[in-house]
């Protein structure tokens, strides 16, 4: 389609991709979500996809994250060949994933959330829940993190927008997750929230994680991104490495001005 | 533990007000409970008695025992019209059993496992088909009743006096349906708040689409919690037709409205995640005080069929009144 106007791609690392999903096409009846899409995640590299709403960027993370099938296509993951069939898999496989909006139940508290779908259980027998070993990781992850709260015992949905997202992230990390995804991790942010979130997600970054962001934002993009993809109406219309590229440049892929 | 003054304040407004045990929902009903005898109590003494709040307690049991049921259900995200006619098709059976002369002991395992079966339907019917709950198993509740009728042709049906061990027996002078209530209260509690299975049915009724994502299998736990909710079921019936000794294919006619308005009164929700079984329980028992209380006072029963509704829209009203002033 596009592969011509890959130019200037220098491969990031000689590495393996962590990642990488070939030939990818996901239809939902007659809509063609994506078509044809290469997409690579490289060790320790944070990747921004962007596009206009409906590019494709939210069904190609949900692929990612077991949440669809790809109608076509494969994912590799350490050079090797993977299903991922389900989020459970996906969660398996060490991605993890922090959706917009739905990151938390607002009627818990925090060290609930925090180990939502992996409750530590007392002895052997995996019924009983060992509460005192979830509040007392909860804490250590926090402040490992940075992130203060008020209190672990108040309902989430006492919390403000940061608090929210920074903990929707910190529970994401005790897991050893390699890959992580975040959908959004800047919208209905402050300034000052949204800098703590950036910085939440560089830390990974140190931690050895790879991370995968959709932003609309296009400076926090450009402010913790190594590399940019690009996708519109389903089909990835560019990548760029972020030292050899403009915001504008990445603004004219997005609505694909220079096709004009 | 974690000091960020700032966040801390503004923590502090959204909760400030009443002091924090007056503002729980369940010491709130704690004290209308009390305030209720005492009112009923100064009217017509004989309220007050040992005997007559033994009474309602006895009364109360069957109803009790279902709450826990629905209470389940409901913090989960679900909800079961159908247990009314799930108790009904029990008892139906289990009394065509033994009348045509079936080894008792088998009946009553039948009897029980009916609804253990009927949930794991009604499970299988709302995890697999994402149809709302409500509805599913409104239907259901017709196709119980439409079976217990069928069973029972619509005639009394007897127990011809076997089993009455589990409704009207003793244990050390305490009656059998006041413990089976009261250990399937803490069992309940506990379940909930000490184990992983409990507390996946609270996260998945607080928002189900991130108990998925985070890696819960959530059909398989609608599934099974719809199944243990029909086997509570089963043992209230069992409890209920152990007392009654005969039996119409109604005779669980209103229990899926009763638990479901004690579990609203007791500040559970209808939108799934909240709710505590303590707080059910006393629903349970105002429930109780406020129907023995007016028979009491001989008012008619047109008139407490008319105070229960207004008691359960105000509950509904009370407890959601914190989530209209934290907009």
């Amino acid at each position: 389609m596009n592969e011509e106007r890959q130019k200037d791609l220098t491969p990031i690392q000689n590495a393996q991709p962590v990642l990488e999903l070939k030939g990818i096409c996901k239809y939902f009846g007659g809509i063609h979500a994506l078509e044809n899409v290469d997409f690579a995640v490289f060790p320790e590299e944070i990747v921004a996809i962007v596009g206009d709403n409906g590019a494709g960027k939210s069904t190609l993370i949900k692929i990612i994250a077991g949440v669809h099938a790809p109608t076509a296509g494969e994912i590799y993951m350490q050079g090797k060949p993977v299903e991922i069939a389900s989020p459970i898999q996906a969660r398996e496989l060490g991605i993890e994933t922090v959706y917009q909006e739905l990151a938390l139940i607002e009627t818990r508290d925090v060290p609930s959330n925090f180990f939502l779908g992996r409750e530590p259980t007392h002895g052997k027998l995996d019924i009983f829940i060992d509460r005192k070993r979830m509040v007392e990781e909860t804490v250590n992850t926090l402040n490992t993190l940075g992130i203060k709260l008020p209190s672990l015992s108040t309902m989430v949905r006492y919390l403000s927008g940061g608090q929210r997202q920074s903990l929707a992230i910190g529970r994401i990390m005790p897991w050893g997750g390699k890959i992580i995804i975040m959908d959004e991790p800047t919208a209905a942010l402050g300034v000052k929230e949204s800098r703590k979130v950036l910085d939440l997600i560089l830390k990974l970054k140190e931690q050895g994680c790879s991370v995968i962001v959709i932003s609309h934002n296009m400076r926090h993009v450009f402010n913790v991104a190594d590399r940019i993809v690009v996708l519109r109406g389903g089909i990835k219309v560019g990548e760029r490495i972020k030292k050899q590229t403009t915001p504008d440049e990445i603004v004219k892929l997005i609505v694909g001005a220079e096709m004009l | 533990m974690m000091d960020n003054p700032k966040s801390d304040g503004q923590l502090k407004k959204k909760t400030a007000g009443l002091p924090a045990f007056l503002r729980n929902q369940t010491f709130f009903l704690l004290i209308v409970i009390v305030l209720l005898s005492i009112v009923f109590g100064s009217i017509n003494p004989r309220f007050l008695t040992w005997r007559n709040l033994l009474a309602v307690f006895q009364q109360i049991t069957v109803l009790g025992i279902a709450t826990m049921a629905m209470a389940l259900l409901l913090i989960s995200g679900g909800i079961d019209l159908s247990i009314g006619s799930m108790i009904g098709l029990s008892s139906v059976v289990i009394c065509t059993l033994i009348m045509r002369g079936s080894n008792v002991g088998l009946a009553i395992f039948i009897g029980f496992g009916i609804p253990v079966f009927c949930g794991f339907i009604n499970g299988v019917i709302v995890s697999k088909s994402k149809c709302v709950p409500l509805i599913v198993t409104l239907g259901m509740n017709y196709v119980y009743y439409g079976l217990a009728l069928v069973i029972s042709q619509g005639l009394f049906l007897s127990m011809k006096g076997n089993f009455q061990f589990l409704g009207r027996g003793r244990v050390f002078g305490v009656p059998m349906p006041m413990i089976i209530v009261i250990v399937m209260v803490f069992a309940t509690h506990f379940l909930l708040t000490y184990t992983k299975y409990g507390r996946r049915l609270v996260a998945m009724g607080g928002n189900e689409q991130l108990a998925y994502l985070s890696g819960i299998n959530v059909d398989r736990l609608k599934i099974m919690n719809y199944t243990l909710s029909g086997a509570i079921i089963g043992l209230a019936s069992l409890v209920l037709v152990s007392r009654l000794g005969n039996v119409l294919a109604n005779a669980g006619e209103g229990y899926e409205l009763r638990t479901l308005a004690a579990a609203i009164i007791g500040g559970v929700t209808f939108e799934g995640g909240r709710g505590t079984i303590a707080g059910t329980f006393l629903g349970v028992i105002l429930l109780g005080i406020v129907q023995n209380g007016l028979n009491i006072l001989n008012v008619s029963s047109y008139f407490q069929t008319l105070a229960v509704g207004i008691i359960i829209v105000v509950a509904v009203v009370v407890s959601n009144l914190e989530k209209i002033r934290n907009r």
